[in-house]
């Protein structure tokens, strides 16, 4: 069973953090080879019929997100997340909390931190820093403690 | 109605004087600092260059799956003289640095009416420290060290640009551009080896990041000693460089020019 973590907190707080540093179609933005999954505007979109942005001149009225909106911010690839996405990005992120209890042990924080695992070189933040402090709160537990807007995204 | 832009690509090549490797970038020059998670979807402030204060994030990390066919050429004005093989700046020394992109093979037809074809790249110079070294300048009027806080307004006279932390240069945008200039300016003595760190993409006209070409790649650069300073833009030193390529970079990407999104 998962982490009964804050799906709010996560999409306003700890989303665009990953969607940031982590989503790259050559990184976490991969639908395999990779342990960690995270779908993002204008990089990987889910497998999914979606409605197309009423105002894109091209295309039919249902499209697959997949096909048509992957590493584009061009018609249905601009648009929001899938309530689908949310939910599969929210349930990776916080499966890292699987059968621990202190978020610096979980491998969304020490793969990317400055010090941390190889991460094929690629390290985001220092333990200071305030993407690494937000993305540990939640994995803590903290609560937004209302409903996130995500805006457009 | 929004103006649509897509991701782009860059690549580098080498030239006879100073080549690297390369990378890639956004087509706006606005789309390099917007928010990932924005109205308008941007890259957030990682610029792709590979360098640290990118995280080692290079343009082929989003341009995934590029064919390796293009390259970028970087030449310095004065030369970079070559000392044990290894080129090398002077301390305080200003160059003029003319990029360009070759081997270009995609979007090179006609895109369709709501695409058009931009070519781009970034670059920064970093020392040990992680932080950009030196000074650099954009041929649209930017400067490090006195670093605007937005985009210039559009449209942008000159290929490159500077602004937010202007800790890289980055292409301006606009079409089939193929070539790119910038000024550097070289910290003062001390600063010891620096890399150049860069990316070009060559993209298509699909507007997505996928199937564009890129390059990426990093270009160690000496401290001339005082005994060892450069001579310049002499013959010698144009000579003795030409015959050593160091490395090539090219890039391109393309976008559309408007279309709706929303």
């Amino acid at each position: 069973m998962l982490p009964a973590l804050d799906m709010e907190y996560y999409k306003c707080k700890v989303e665009p953090i990953v969607d940031r540093g982590c989503s790259m179609l050559g990184c976490h933005g991969a639908e395999t080879g990779r342990a960690y999954k995270v779908y993002a505007r204008g990089r990987l979109r889910r497998k999914e019929t979606v409605s197309q942005v009423p105002t894109c001149p091209i295309g039919p009225q249902q499209v697959d997100l997949a096909d048509e909106g992957t590493g584009t911010v061009m018609c249905v690839g601009w648009s929001p997340h899938t309530p689908m996405e949310w939910q599969e990005n929210f349930d990776n992120a916080r499966s890292f909390m699987l059968g621990l209890s202190d978020p610096e042990e979980s491998e969304l924080l020490q793969q990317p931190v400055v010090g941390g695992k190889p991460h094929a070189g690629v390290h985001l933040f220092q333990k200071s820093d305030a993407d690494y402090q937000t993305i540990k709160a939640w994995l803590g537990g903290a609560t937004l403690g209302g409903t996130c807007d995500p805006g457009a995204n | 109605m929004h103006i649509l832009r897509a991701l782009m690509g860059t690549s580098i090549v080498a030239s006879t004087t100073l080549l690297a490797g390369a990378a890639a970038a956004w087509d706006g020059a606005d789309l390099w600092y917007k928010q990932a998670e924005g109205a308008l979807p941007g890259g957030g402030g990682i610029l792709g260059t590979g360098s640290a204060s990118d995280h080692g994030i290079t343009c082929a990390h989003c341009h995934t799956n590029a064919a390796g066919m293009i390259d970028l050429q970087f030449t310095f004005t004065p030369t970079l003289p070559l000392v044990g093989g290894q080129p090398t700046y002077t301390p305080g020394q200003s160059y003029q640095v003319d990029v360009k992109l070759t081997g270009e093979h995609l979007g090179t037809g006609v895109c369709d009416q709501y695409m058009t074809h931009v070519n781009n790249f970034a670059a920064t110079f970093e020392g040990d420290s992680g932080k950009l070294a030196g000074v650099l300048s954009s041929d649209s009027g930017q400067t490090s060290s006195s670093c605007p806080p937005n985009v210039p307004m559009l449209p942008i006279n000159g290929t490159t640009v500077l602004y937010n932390d202007c800790r890289a240069v980055l292409a301006s945008g606009g079409e089939d551009r193929t070539t790119w200039t910038f000024s550097w300016q070289a910290p003062p003595a001390g600063a010891g080896t620096l890399t150049l760190f860069y990316g070009v993409v060559d993209g298509d006209c699909d507007m997505s990041s996928r199937g564009d070409d890129v390059k990426v790649g990093t270009l160690k650069l000496g401290e001339a000693s005082a005994s060892l300073s450069p001579p310049g833009n002499s013959r010698w030193a144009m000579a003795l460089a030409s015959l050593v390529p160091l490395g090539l970079i090219a890039a391109r990407g393309k976008r559309r020019k408007q279309a709706p999104r929303e």
